[in-house]
Formats: structure tokens, sequence, C-alpha cells
């Protein structure tokens, strides 16, 4: 990843003015990090997977002298792992008393023990997901929505990521194939659910990094097979499995969609990779048709929320929630400048 | 309104110079169809013979440039009813084993022994399907965007625009009355487009076209220019060619078996042979060329950051590359990779 483009972008990195675990029941807290100024526009960061976790740059996207930035690992994510799983290692304790509308709940909850009547949402990918969950439960604490390739848990979606994305990664798509055997090969997400929640650690593992890498080889515009990134144990297993469990058990799901009027007034702007594989583009289409107060915005880019297009869009959303209030961009504005092609002549 | 700023054209930094036929000709084909052809470069050099995409694509002005003309001679013809072949957009005695034949027709009317056969998209299948008949008049095959023309392959380009374009698929649906939207819309586009009423089956046409246009670039391309009376009635009759002879081929000529050319692939593999191909190819997925590579690992791959077309900077790149090893060796595969194995460096190059 071209990292020096990415934070060229982002605001520089800052410590947290706070840091704090907030107990949700059910045997979960989640790990919480505030940032920027105490008492500036708070804005809170819904990170992806689910289960992915923040890293370490997710506050960058902000202006520190002006918001309250919050950042926080959702339930069962890394830095929110839960006691019983610590203690065992036993997967199953990161999808115990775990699902969408818990997730929504969650954010409500820190919402309220951070005493904020109405906060800005700033998600991608899953991220976005949660976003328009909770605000569709809790309009009236939603101020407005900034997301990034929008996924809405429906079937289309659903059966594009695991079945079909992978014709336009034929090496990685292999790979994920190849690590089920043939006769399973009929239902991938139950095949990957069974040995993700195998209690041997050689079983879950394995195919916590087989999932993950899947992912990653399809998130980028450019990154060849063999450059693909593994992420470690730590990261791969609450972001494999708590996306396989979500995707196996609570969806299909149209509820998005169907509740779309209860957050049609609240102002949107989805920045949107346009060959974006993971999330395609016809979510964001779809849905940015259904808000009256909402501007799309086509990148050149893939799924992943680094790429320099991507991250340049969504910095300058969180620009004009500044200087407007509103990250809604000024219609029939350009689309972002495209990436010059370059190299040398023949 | 935005003003009109003089666009850098990518294909004279990438391409060679244009030049002029030095011959051009018509062959009777039979009782239909008459095939027209263009000659270029040098008529002593090497020659390489261009089979353009669609089917019913027709040749470019640019087609020429992919290859230097003092050492090639360079054949570029339309296919049958498309270009300058006649009679336009006809699909009575159209199908592959007749185009086929006619590359056979051409070699002979052009007095060549034998020749580099180059073409992309459609052109892939069709040069994919004439070595298979002629391996012995075929010296190399250049290969971009690989078509097998088996039902998933057509079927996986509509299920990508769908989500990945999904603007520009409502904005071809909007061709067709709302009642026939429906998932027979592709039934319903194909009866506007045989029709031979030009009321109905130019609008048809230019929406396919259209569609099919967009979904070949990775960049977004600009809004088409106003046409003059002239210039548009081309347009309309080229966007009939390639739509109204795509839709009788996927629909009427399937190979049977379905994977026919994967199944014939071992009469080719000693072919020289070189695929180049978009990695953000909607129109053609790189699964595709991955499903040949595998049964034809000899091939040398070169994947590219670009989505289908000729003219992404990317394949003109690999494509130049690839006829000036032509030109310089007798065959578009790089010497340290006659072996088979995958070339990993090629394939995210932005330089090379």
């Amino acid at each position: 990843m071209p990292d020096a483009d990415k934070d060229a972008i982002l605001y520089p990195a800052s410590k947290p003015f706070s840091t704090g675990k907030l107990d949700v029941g059910d045997g979960h807290e989640i790990a919480y990090q505030e940032y920027g100024k105490k008492g500036g526009i708070p804005i809170v960061y819904l990170h992806g997977g689910p289960g992915a976790g923040c890293a370490p740059h997710f506050h960058q996207y902000f202006d520190p002298a002006v918001f309250h930035i919050i950042t926080y690992d959702q339930r069962a994510a890394p830095l929110s792992s839960p006691e019983a799983f610590k203690k065992d290692g036993d997967p199953k304790h990161l999808i115990e008393n775990n699902s969408p509308a818990h997730l929504v709940e969650d954010n409500e909850k820190l919402r309220q023990h951070l005493g904020i009547d109405k906060w800005h949402l700033f998600g991608g990918s899953w991220g976005s997901t949660l976003a328009l969950l909770y605000a569709e439960k809790y309009p009236e604490h939603t101020e407005s929505m900034t997301l990034r390739g929008v996924f809405m848990m429906r079937d289309k979606e659903l059966d594009w990521y695991i079945n079909k994305m992978g014709v336009f990664y034929p090496e990685v798509y292999k790979e994920f194939v190849d690590f089920i055997p043939e006769a399973e090969h009929g239902n991938m997400l139950e095949a990957y659910y069974q040995r993700l929640t195998d209690p041997d650690p050689k079983v879950h593992l394995a195919a916590a990094a087989a999932w993950t890498r899947f992912e990653n080889g399809c998130a980028f515009l450019d990154v060849p097979p063999d450059t693909v990134r593994n992420d470690p144990p730590a990261k791969a297993l609450p972001f494999a499995l708590i996306e396989v469990y979500f995707m196996r058990n609570f969806m299909p799901d149209d509820s998005i969609m169907q509740n779309v009027d209860k957050i049609k007034h609240i102002p949107t702007h989805i920045v949107q990779g346009r060959h974006d594989n993971v999330c395609p583009p016809m979510s964001a289409f779809d849905l940015s048709e259904k808000l009256q107060n909402c501007t799309i915005e086509f990148t050149q880019a893939g799924h992943s929320g680094g790429m320099p297009e991507t991250v340049k869009g969504l910095v300058a959303a969180t620009d004009r929630i500044r200087d407007t209030g509103s990250p809604v961009a000024k219609k029939n504005s350009s689309p972002a400048p495209s990436v010059k092609p370059k190299g040398p002549q023949p | 309104m935005k003003k009109d700023l003089p666009k850098k054209d990518l294909k004279d930094k990438f391409l060679y110079a244009a030049s002029k036929p030095n011959k051009t000709g018509d062959i009777k084909l039979d009782a239909v169809h008459t095939l027209h052809y263009e000659e270029f470069g040098n008529p002593k050099g090497k020659p390489i013979v261009y089979l353009h995409g669609g089917p019913g694509g027709g040749s470019g002005d640019h087609f020429h440039r992919y290859f230097d003309p003092e050492a090639f001679r360079i054949i570029i013809y339309d296919q049958r009813g498309a270009g300058k072949s006649t009679p336009a957009a006809e699909i009575k005695d159209n199908t592959p084993d007749l185009l086929v034949q006619d590359i056979e027709t051409l070699r002979k009317q052009l007095g060549i022994d034998k020749w580099h056969v180059y073409g992309g998209s459609w052109g892939s299948t069709l040069a994919l399907l004439y070595a298979q008949a002629h391996p012995d008049k075929t010296e190399s095959l250049t290969l971009r965007g690989i078509f097998l023309m088996r039902k998933r392959d057509i079927e996986m380009f509509y299920e990508a625009a769908e989500l990945m374009r999904p603007e520009e698929v409502r904005k071809l649906k909007e061709a067709l009355p709302e009642a026939e939207r429906g998932a027979d819309f592709m039934e319903n586009f194909y009866k506007r487009l045989i029709s031979d009423d030009t009321s109905v089956s130019f609008p048809a046409a230019r929406a396919w076209a259209h569609f099919e246009h967009v979904c070949c670039f990775l960049q977004p391309q600009p809004e088409a220019a106003k046409l003059s009376p002239e210039a548009q009635a081309k347009q309309d009759q080229d966007d009939l060619n390639i739509s109204r002879i795509e839709a009788h081929f996927f629909r009427n000529c399937l190979f049977t078996p379905d994977d026919r050319i994967l199944k014939d692939v071992d009469k080719i593999r000693h072919i020289p042979t070189v695929i180049v191909q978009g990695m953000y190819d909607l129109v053609c997925p790189p699964q595709i060329a991955d499903d040949l590579h595998k049964v034809f690992p000899e091939a040398h791959m070169i994947k590219t950051v670009s989505g289908h077309a000729a003219i992404e900077p990317e394949i003109m790149k690999a494509l130049v590359k690839s006829t000036n090893l032509i030109r310089d060796t007798g065959s578009p595969v790089p010497k340290a990779k006659t072996t088979g194995a995958k070339s990993k460096g090629a394939r995210h190059s932005g330089g090379a």
C-alpha cells in the first residue's frame, strides 16, 4: 500500500485525550478512545469487518482542532476481546451474544456513556452497515453519515461476495476455494463457519487466515497474489469468524432498504470505489437514490479505505462537516480526479 | 458547461504513427457476403492479421498502429456484417465457423503461407478457433481480453455490470419499454435489434453499444460529442452492426460443447501465445483468461491494471511490447518465459 500517499492526505497522528472500557453486558466490553477537541463536534468511527477493529490511523480522517473523535473496537473485535476468550481461546466466545442488533445497542450505550446528544457517523464497509442500522434505529441521535464502500446485507451482495467477486481475482479465489474439500463447495460459508468455530487452533486459525487473505486479495486495485497481505492470527480470527457468523446467521436481510425512509432526511455523503469488488457500487447507488440529502462520489479505487482517492474524498467530507455541519457535497460537483496512467513510452 | 479542453490522445503516446493502407480489396465470399480488407506496413514484412472484436465490431482507424510498419505486413479486415464488409449488420450465413473459413479465404487470396494472428475480446475467440482449425497456418497468437463464448462468460459480464456499473445497467434497460425490462430483457433487445425497422433497431443498438463501451474502460469516459448528421448515421450503423451480430452469436451460435475452445486446446499448445488481460475487465473478467491458461500453461500471461478496451493505456503498452517481440524474435513470448511459467513481474508493472 502506498502509505506515504495516504499519510500526506490524512491529518497528523495524535494521542487520545481519553481511553476507556465500557461494560455493555452479556460478558462483553468495548474499548474506546477519544481524540481531538473535548467538547468539539462529536463524530464516531465505525470500523469494518465486523470484527476488524481499529487501525491506529482512524482518528486521522478528522481535523483534531475541531472534532471530538471517538474510535472504538466493536464487541469481540481485537481490543474488545471478551474475557472468556482471553482465558481459553475458544473462538465461540467471540460470537456469543454477538449480532448486528447488539452492535447497534453498543453504539447507543457508548453515546450515552460519553454524554453526547447527537453525533456524526463515519464508517466504511461493515462500518457503513452499522451506521445505517444505527441511524434507522436512532435517527434523532444521528447528525450525518459519511459512508464508504456501502454494504447493506442483501442477498445479491452476499452472493457476489462468496460466489462471484472471485472472477476478478482468480488466483486468490482459487486459494479460497481450494482450502475447502470439494464435497463442501456447495456451501462455502458453512464450510468456513464450521472450521472457524472448531476449538482446535490449528483448524480455526488456518480457516481465519484463508478467509482473511481472500478479502485482502480482493480489496485493492493493484495487489498481485504474491503480495496479498496476511493478517496476524489475533486480527484474522475475529475478523473472519464474526464476519462469517454474521453472514451465515443474520443475512441476507433487506431491512436497511425497507426502513430507509426513517433516515432519508439525514445529510449523507458516500465515497464509493468505482472498482470496489468487495462492496460493489450497486449498493451505494441504490442507497443514494433513496436518500433525499445525499451526494455520492465515485473514486478510482477498490474497496480499501486506505486508497489515496478514497482517503481524499473522505477527508474532504469531514472538512465539510467542520465547515458547514454537513458532509454533503455541492451537487453536480465533478467526480474525484482520476489516477493518471503513468509509465514509459514504447 | 465545462469547457472542452483539447485531450491528449494516449494512442499517440503508446502506438505507432498512423499510416495509409497500401492496398485495399474486397472478396466475394458467397451469394450474400463480401469481405473488405486493407493492408498496411511493409508488403514484404512478417504477415500479421488483426481479428476485430464484437463480433460485428469492425475495424478501427488505429488498428494498424499496434505494429511496426517497417517490419510487418499488416492485414486488417472486417468480418461478415461489420465495418466496410457488406451487407452491413447481416446475420444470415454469419456464424463462427464461417468467420474461421473467411480467414482462410483471405489468407489464400493474399498469397500468404503462414501468418501471425492477433485479436482481442471476440477477436481472441476467433483467433483461438482459427488456430485450432488451422494450426499449421498460425505462426503465433497475440490475444487480449480473453473470451471463450461460453454461456457462463456472457452471463458473467451482465452480472458484474449490474453490481459494478448499476447506473449504466439502468440506462441500458431504459432503452426498452418498462414492460420489457424484466428477466427476459436480453431477449427483448434481440427482438428489437433484428427488426428491419431502424426506428426500432437503432435506439436499441445505440443503448447496447454505449453500455458496452463504458464498461470497457477503467477510467470514466467523456460524454460523446455531438455528431454531424453524416457521422451520426455512420455511428448508428456501426452500433447496429455490433449489437445485432453479438446478440445473434450469443443467442444462436453457442458452441457444442459449450467449452469447445478449452476442449480443443491441445491442438494449439505448441503455438507461441501471449495473453494480455486487464485485471478489472468487466466485459471479459480475468477468470476466463485463467480458465484458458490453466489448460494452456505454455501461454505467456500478462495482467495489467486496466479494463477491457484495447486502448486502455497499460494494454496498449503490453500489446505493442508483444508485437515488437514478434518483430525481433518471431514470437510474442519473452525468451526467459518460454517454459510456461506465469510472469509475475509483468502483472502489475506500471512500467516495463
